[in-house]
């Protein structure tokens, strides 16, 4: 009986190795191949780039030099990553507020058109398919002050002096690059809001109509708060781009004039591989995945406290 | 029998293929990184590669033609990681050549100076420009000073041709009296509807060329070997001079306008197109000129007086790149015999006459060649005691400084003595962390 019961037990541990053996495998199976990918590609050279974070290191020679958060404490007093920040910040509000506007007051109108409504959400829509590299090259040609349309038009209108190099002067090239940018994103907006648009309920807007709300409040009242997740949505993809926008400053300004457009990426970029400072640039490198990281963070709790 | 038609055709295929490789196997691969990519310059590598070939049977050698910006990239990453070329052309300077120096990944060529006789063959100044810490890690290749280009037709349209005169000493180069007589040419230009001169200052490595021409006039060459290798210093009132010139000449209206915003290639165009009456830039854009000008015999270039009656007649000079070759490169000998090949007096004639470079070659003569008179006054011009191009010998948080102040400086964001100031800053920061280039 005894050995029975060892027996029984024995085939019963049996049974639950074999079936832990064919969930690992089952996870590895499934696991796997993304791994390959994620550990040598995404996740060595994070960790690399957070270990390097600590160093002084110019690219090339065999030595890196440990020194601590020296390179932390330097991001701190440097007035180029202030400006890098702050243009973050600009290109965080302008891509919230212009995209975002424009893009919820098309999809508005999109939604009343009853024909042709593919037609037109395809041609907002159109731009966000362009890569960036290419749409800074043709907003670069639009602002050349020699060559480009915008100068012309404000030549033929009688404002010549508004036919200047802006992508040239301090005070106007990040708005420029900025503009440019955005441009891309609003029939990204205009599609995700009038997916939503198409969600609130008619007869919630009926009641509104009914209790005497007008057009402006019952779309503040009725139809933004039925938003809300596309807002969400727009604003952590916003926000997370913002961040981590370089493509089109680099191809358009290169961070200039004098650092004025820069952006903790292009900087980052400058840092490590034309000042031979890839140290800092990692440093900056890590700054700039906290900051995305706690934005969004931030943004997805507000979200959840709120609902 | 289709099948064994199919195995045939591929066993055929297999072992023309392994004796093609086979093949390739026998010859020694010698990688060469260079950024010949106009077209006089790059078909004259092409030639000199086929020659060296012909000459060389078990020698293949595999030229990878980059621009600047692309070798300044990959250049540094390929040499550490072992991947880099046998032999390149890069710039030279603490902020380029330096760290690879440094690094270990660059053969000393001191001793090779002496045996294929480089040291008697290149002039004294440009390897300098390659030596670090007493030791000679590159070849020069070309000497380049910045200039004036000058449109003859429209300086006479303005009837101010009179001003250009012959340099004393030396008939063939042309200058003027004072730099009075440049802003007369500047002023007249504007007032005809010209720009007077031509600017695109997007890469501000433009205004950097400026600026060092600038500094020539003002300070000369003994006053900057003073801060580069003495205590002198970069907020002196003569850097602050230059760049008030520097910052006047765009006050009143003698540059591109929104020149920041235009390219050096759009700014050259102008220019070309007979819309600026000058450009200020360097001999390096001789060969553009020659191509691109609808009539190259109107064109002629002139160099600027200096300031100070005491200093002589001058411009800001470098070496552009230089070749070197890998520490690991596995060919250095046939690298070292390529190198000679293309450095030796034959090779700098076409270098000079085919590719419109002027080669670091001591005694020069420029009636030995068949050149155009503009080339002419190029290699007359390169005898004259010239000062340095900055941008090359300095480290890069300095041209960071001096490329951003150029900049600042149009837009009147900053003032001369910020710039000057921003430029001191630099250096010292540069000098107290071992970054700055030591000759000797």
């Amino acid at each position: 009986m005894q050995s029975k019961t060892y027996s029984s037990s024995k085939a019963f541990d049996e049974g639950r190795r074999k079936k832990a053996l064919a969930l690992i495998g089952r996870y590895a199976l499934f696991l796997g191949p993304a791994l390959l990918v994620y550990l040598p590609f995404l996740l060595y050279p994070l960790v690399q780039t957070f270990v390097l974070s600590f160093h002084e290191w110019n690219g090339v020679s065999e030595a890196k030099l440990f020194v601590g958060l020296d390179n932390f404490r330097r991001a701190f007093d440097d007035d180029i990553f202030r400006i890098s920040i702050t243009n973050n910040g600009i290109w965080v509000v302008a891509s919230i507020a212009l995209p975002m506007f424009f893009g919820l007051i098309l999809a508005v109108m999109l939604s009343k058109v009853q024909t042709g409504q593919r037609v037109y959400t395809g041609v907002f829509f159109a731009p966000v398919v362009i890569n960036l590299i290419v749409v800074g090259l043709v907003w670069g040609l639009i602002y050349n002050p020699l060559v480009g349309p915008l100068g012309q038009f404000f030549r033929a209108i009688g404002y010549p002096q508004l036919a200047q190099g802006w992508l040239g002067n301090t005070s106007t090239a990040t708005p420029a690059i900025v503009l440019a940018g955005n441009w891309t994103f609003f029939g990204f907006c205009t599609v995700i809001f009038l997916q939503g648009l198409r969600t609130v309920n008619p007869e919630q807007i009926e009641a509104a109509m009914m209790d005497g709300a007008g057009a402006v409040q019952r779309f503040r009242y009725v139809t933004v708060p039925a938003l809300s997740n596309q807002v969400t949505l727009l604003v952590v993809i916003s926000v997370i781009g913002s961040f981590k926008v370089f493509d089109i400053v680099y191809v358009m300004t290169k961070g200039g004039p004098s650092h004025a457009s820069e952006v903790i990426a292009t900087y980052m970029y400058w840092q490590s591989f034309e000042n031979g400072r890839q140290g800092y640039g990692a440093a900056l490198a890590v700054l700039l995945t906290l900051l995305v990281a706690g934005a969004s963070i931030a943004l997805v709790s507000l979200r959840e406290r709120q609902n | 029998m289709k099948r064994v038609t199919l195995t045939g055709l591929v066993g055929s295929a297999a072992v023309v293929c392994m004796s093609g490789s086979a093949l390739a196997q026998d010859k020694t691969v010698v990688t060469v990184w260079d950024q010949f990519f106009s077209d006089a310059p790059n078909a004259l590598m092409d030639s000199f590669v086929a020659e060296f070939e012909a000459a060389h049977p078990g020698v293949n050698i595999e030229r990878n033609v980059l621009d600047t910006d692309a070798i300044r990239a990959t250049l540094p990453t390929a040499l550490a990681s072992g991947s880099g070329p046998d032999l390149f052309y890069y710039d030279a300077g603490p902020a380029f050549l330096g760290p690879l120096v440094d690094a270990g990944l660059v053969a000393d060529l001191s001793d090779e100076y002496e045996t294929l006789g480089w040291d008697e063959l290149l002039v004294d100044w440009a390897v300098e420009r390659v030596t670090f810490n007493d030791r000679i890690w590159g070849v020069p290749n070309e000497i380049e000073y910045t200039n004036v280009y000058f449109n003859k037709n429209l300086l006479d349209d303005l009837g101010l041709g009179n001003l250009i005169v012959s340099a004393a000493g030396n008939e063939n180069l042309l200058t003027l009296n004072s730099m009075d007589d440049f802003a007369t040419i500047l002023t007249a230009a504007k007032d005809s509807g010209l720009v007077p001169v031509s600017f695109g200052n997007r890469d501000p490595g433009r205004g950097g060329h400026l600026f060092s021409y600038f500094l020539t006039l003002t300070a000369g060459k003994d006053f900057v070997d003073n801060i580069l290798f003495g205590d002198g210093t970069w907020d002196a009132p003569e850097v602050v001079a230059a760049w008030e010139l520097y910052k006047q000449y765009n006050d009143e209206g003698f540059y591109t306008p929104s020149a920041n915003a235009i390219s050096y290639d759009e700014g050259n165009a102008l220019f070309f197109n007979n819309r600026a009456g000058t450009n200020i830039t360097g001999t390096w854009l001789v060969a553009d000129v020659m191509d691109q000008v609808a009539d190259p015999e109107s064109i002629d270039f002139l160099l600027l007086p200096s300031v100070n009656d005491d200093l002589p007649l001058s411009a800001a000079a470098g070496i552009g790149s230089t070749f070197a070759i890998s520490e690991s490169s596995d060919n250095k000998d046939i690298a070292l015999e390529f190198l000679d090949f293309i450095m030796s007096k034959e090779a700098g004639q076409r270098w000079l006459e085919d590719a419109s470079i002027v080669p670091p070659i001591a005694d020069l003569n420029s009636q030995d060649f068949d050149l155009s008179p503009m080339m002419q006054r190029v290699v007359m011009g390169a005898s004259l005691p010239l000062s340095y191009n900055l941008d090359v010998v300095m480290p890069s948080e300095w041209n960071d400084a001096m490329k951003s102040g150029t900049q600042s400086l149009l837009d009147g964001s900053s003032t001369a003595q910020d710039v000057a100031k921003a430029q001191q800053t630099a250096w010292e920061t540069a000098k107290s962390e071992g970054r700055i280039w030591k000759a000797k």
